[in-house]
């Protein structure tokens, strides 16, 4: 007897702590919720019992502990129940509560019954063992037992059910553990508390307090071992559909969407409540239909089918998705679970690649160069079609030879040796060239960029790369060479001519002018006046072709951009006094007066190349004598700005309009018949806007026929900044102006 | 050639090296009444006369036939003492700028270009005359 009520005790408090930590461990849990009840109700049957078993009088109080056990453990039946439907089928749980509802009631009225007139258990007092219950045999108790049996029965075949379908392997190991050790009670407790104490008319054991501890130290050992009541299967699914990026639609058979995660909310830009108790298809495009042929293929094989279509928004555009399909399959029906994945991104990517790759592809065409890939031994793995127009070699005629096949000898070695070196260095090759010989033997030059290709791990794999063909460049380029190199030749041999040319010139020049000098100078008194006149005419004519020889030479001196120009301060009055002096000799007993009219400050600096200068103003003067046979020349002198100008002016014969554009000119003489009979060559103008133009100027010419010219020469007079002091180059100069 | 005829001890001796027929009358023309003039033919020819004459001036052309003026004018310079310091005036018609500027370069003491300005001659001839 002391056994027992300790044995009670025990498992009332085991009972009841295990109760209080599983509610309080996840409260919000149904399945905690549920096992909590029952712990509940098995604490209060146990408790009952210790009293059960203490003998004690009045029979009644007694009686009344007998009642709450009963109730305890005929409420623990639904309780149980729940538990089992909950673990074993979450989804259709709902069509199952009004049965479980109707076990409630029937629980109720069995409670009820048992409290108000003990139909089922009625006490009796033994004299050895004091109070025992004792079952009475009337109609409810029938009832009872086809209400208990039923529990025991369901029980065992929720067992059986878990076992083949397809819920996951944590969750059977759970309803293993709860359902197991709850039928190994069901089945002990019938047999030795109501089938034994019947037939052999004896009061019952009480092995079945005893069981109780097992199935609780099971329900322990389940918590221990596979996470019983912790994390719940519920939980976990529902909150990873509530979370996952991909929108999830749940359609009944109709295709009318049931339930939505937010995401499916998010994608689509509908509110959740706007797309439940919808039709899926509204959601997708005309063009991208699910057939029935497509779900009834899922029906039968029970894969997951996916495919690619298009979602309308609510805005109406459209998102490509990846859509999941499975079937869920009830007895009642089925039903569609629908994921779709947004690949907007993936779509896009995949456009855009796509786009790139036409945008190569078209490059490669438009391409004159080849493209290729070569292995590890230098075989061709794939080369492009413009292969054939720069080798003559159609594509599959080159595929899997070696490069070195295509080459011109010698060369072969040399490229490979090449390429062995960037490969072994992983650089890029650039600008190789190599010659190759084409099918019908015709050497090309190639221009070769390229990149070696490694595995992942480094082993090198082979080498890819772009050929063009640049025979054309290499031939221009040693046209150009031989070209340039025979110019050079050319210029030095026409500089070193005329050298040679000047002092072949001037060595009779020398005698000629000399001697005629001397002559008339020394020997005056033994020659006659027509001698001496002739002599002047000697000395004249050679002094004319010496300023020839100079004037030639400047002007190709100019041309080879040779001249140089020498920028120093000139005083204008230095140059005024030099040119009238000079002007005085030319026009010495002539009938033409010379006048010199200057505005400038007498003080006043020009920088420029003295001599450059003064040799302009004598030639464009010296031609205004030429020309001018009676009245006067003008010089006139005076700033504008920043430039200083010069202007001649005649009263002799003019320049005819239609030569006035051609008159600088180089080797044009102003073809004018009166001319002819004037001293003259052309070069004297074209030399003076060489030298102009050398020192940053302009020159320019205004003439009327038979009443004269004015020639005006301007150039800057600015002082250079003090790093150009120096002797200026002509193309310096040229840069300067 | 020779000694000349007429060796006026009053006149300065200046050393003509001259190729030319008609450069070397030219020249006589306008010295011969102002100076002793002696012709030499080439360079080597001026050298050998330069040290036999002792002359007071030097006039060299450059382009000469077996020796040229520069050579002549080495040659001089290396074979005379230190204490020598007669002038030697190159007298060409290398004429072009970068020509002029070689022949000062080289070390020449003056620079005179044909055709021969006779009065820019004579003016030198005096300034170098010691």
């Amino acid at each position: 007897m002391i056994v027992l009520i300790s044995l009670h005790t025990t498992t009332t408090l085991l009972c009841l702590g295990l109760m209080g930590f599983i509610f309080f461990e996840n409260r919000k849990n149904p399945l905690n919720q549920v096992s909590a009840i029952i712990l509940g109700l098995l604490a209060i049957w146990n408790f009952s019992e210790i009293f059960a078993d203490i003998p004690m009088h009045p029979k009644q109080i007694v009686m009344i502990f007998i009642n709450i056990g009963t109730v305890g453990w005929i409420a623990l039946l639904p309780a149980f129940y729940f538990l089992m439907l909950y673990m074993t089928n979450k989804i259709i749980y709902k069509t199952y509560l009004f049965l479980g509802f109707f076990f409630i009631l029937s629980a109720i009225f069995f409670i009820v019954a048992q409290w108000t007139s003990g139909i089922i258990i009625k006490g009796v007092i033994s004299s050895n063992t004091g109070w025992r219950p004792v079952w009475t045999k009337g109609f409810l108790f029938i009832i009872f037992l086809v209400y208990f049996y039923f529990t025991l029965g369901f029980s065992i075949f929720e067992y059986t059910r878990s076992y083949f379908s397809t819920i996951e392997a944590q969750k059977k190991k759970q309803i293993n553990i709860v359902l197991k050790t709850a039928l190994v009670i069901l089945i002990v407790a019938t047999i030795f508390d109501i089938v034994l104490p019947e037939l052999l008319n004896k009061p019952n054991s009480g092995y079945t307090e005893f069981l109780a501890l097992i199935w609780i130290a099971g329900i322990s050992f389940g918590m221990n071992y596979y996470s019983l009541f912790f994390v719940s299967v519920y939980d976990t699914t529902e909150s990873v559909i509530h979370t996952m990026s991909d929108a999830f639609f749940l359609l009944d058979e109709f295709g009318i969407i049931r339930s939505v995660n937010p995401a499916a909310a998010f994608i689509t830009g509908y509110e959740k409540e706007d797309l439940l108790n919808t039709p899926f298809e509204m959601l997708i495009s005309s063009e991208s239909e699910i057939t029935e042929n497509d779900i009834s293929d899922l029906i039968q094989v029970k894969k997951i089918k996916q495919l690619e279509l298009e979602l309308i928004a609510k805005k109406g555009t459209h998102v490509p998705v990846l859509l999941s399909i499975t079937v869920l399959q009830s007895k009642k029906g089925y039903g569609l679970i629908c994921i779709a994945k947004d690949i907007t991104d993936v779509a896009e990517y995949k456009r855009k690649l796509e786009e790139t790759n036409k945008k190569i592809q078209n490059i490669l065409l438009c391409s004159a160069d080849w493209i290729w890939k070569i292995d590890s031994e230098f075989k061709y793995i794939t080369a492009s079609d413009k292969v054939e127009k720069i080798l003559g070699y159609k594509k599959s005629e080159i595929i899997g030879r070696p490069i070195t096949d295509f080459m011109a000898q010698n060369e072969a070695k040399r490229c490979i040796h090449k390429l062995e070196k960037y490969i072994l260095s992983k650089k890029q090759l650039t600008d190789l060239e190599v010659w190759y010989t084409t099918k019908y033997g015709r050497p090309v030059c190639i221009q070769i960029n390229g990149i070696p290709i490694y595995t992942p791990d480094g082993k090198y794999q082979g080498f890819t790369g772009i050929s063009k063909d640049i025979t054309f460049l290499k031939e221009a380029r040693r046209k150009l060479i031989t070209a340039k190199t025979q110019a050079e030749l050319e210029n030095k041999q026409k500089s070193e001519f005329l050298a040679n040319m000047s002092h072949e010139l001037r060595t009779p020049l020398n005698a000629i002018i000399g001697v005629s000098k001397s002559l008339s100078r020394y020997n005056n008194a033994n020659l006659n006046r027509k001698q001496l006149e002739g002599l002047k005419v000697i000395k004249e004519g050679g002094e004319r072709l010496l300023q020839l020889i100079n004037d030639i030479l400047d002007l190709s001196k100019v041309e080879a951009g040779k001249m140089e120009i020498d920028i120093q301060p000139l005083a204008i009055n230095d140059l005024i006094q030099n040119i009238e002096e000079l002007m005085k000799q030319l026009l010495y007993n002539r009938n033409v007066d010379f006048k010199i009219k200057n505005s400038i400050s007498t003080k006043a600096l020009i920088y420029t190349d003295p001599l450059k200068l003064q040799q302009i103003l004598i030639n464009i003067l010296g031609n205004a004598a030429k020309f001018t046979s009676s009245g006067k020349i003008e010089l006139r002198c005076f700033q504008k700005e920043d430039n200083i100008l010069f202007e001649a002016e005649d009263t002799g014969i003019g320049i005819e309009d239609n030569v006035l554009n051609t008159l600088f000119d180089k080797y044009k003489q102003a073809k004018d018949k009166r001319t002819q009979k004037i001293k003259g060559t052309g070069i004297g103008l074209s030399l003076s806007k060489e030298l102009v133009q050398l020192l940053g100027g302009e020159i320019s010419v205004k003439s009327v026929l038979n009443q004269g010219s004015i020639f005006t020469v301007c150039i800057p007079s600015n002082e250079p900044s003090s790093d150009n002091k120096h002797i200026l180059k002509p193309n310096e100069q040229k840069q300067v102006s | 050639m020779s000694r000349n005829k007429s060796v006026n001890p009053d006149k300065a001796n200046v050393l003509i090296a001259e190729d030319e027929e008609i450069g070397i009358f030219t020249i006589r023309l306008m010295l011969e009444h102002k100076y002793n003039l002696f012709f030499a033919k080439n360079g080597a020819e001026a050298v050998e006369k330069y040290f036999e004459l002792k002359p007071d001036i030097v006039l060299m052309d450059i382009m000469m036939p077996e020796m040229d003026g520069f050579e002549a004018f080495t040659q001089i310079i290396k074979k005379r003492n230190a204490a020598d310091q007669t002038k030697i005036i190159a007298v060409t018609a290398r004429a072009m700028k970068e020509e002029k500027e070689n022949i000062m370069q080289f070390g020449f003491d003056d620079y005179v270009s044909k055709p021969i300005n006779d009065e820019e001659l004579i003016e030198k001839l005096n300034k170098h005359i010691s």
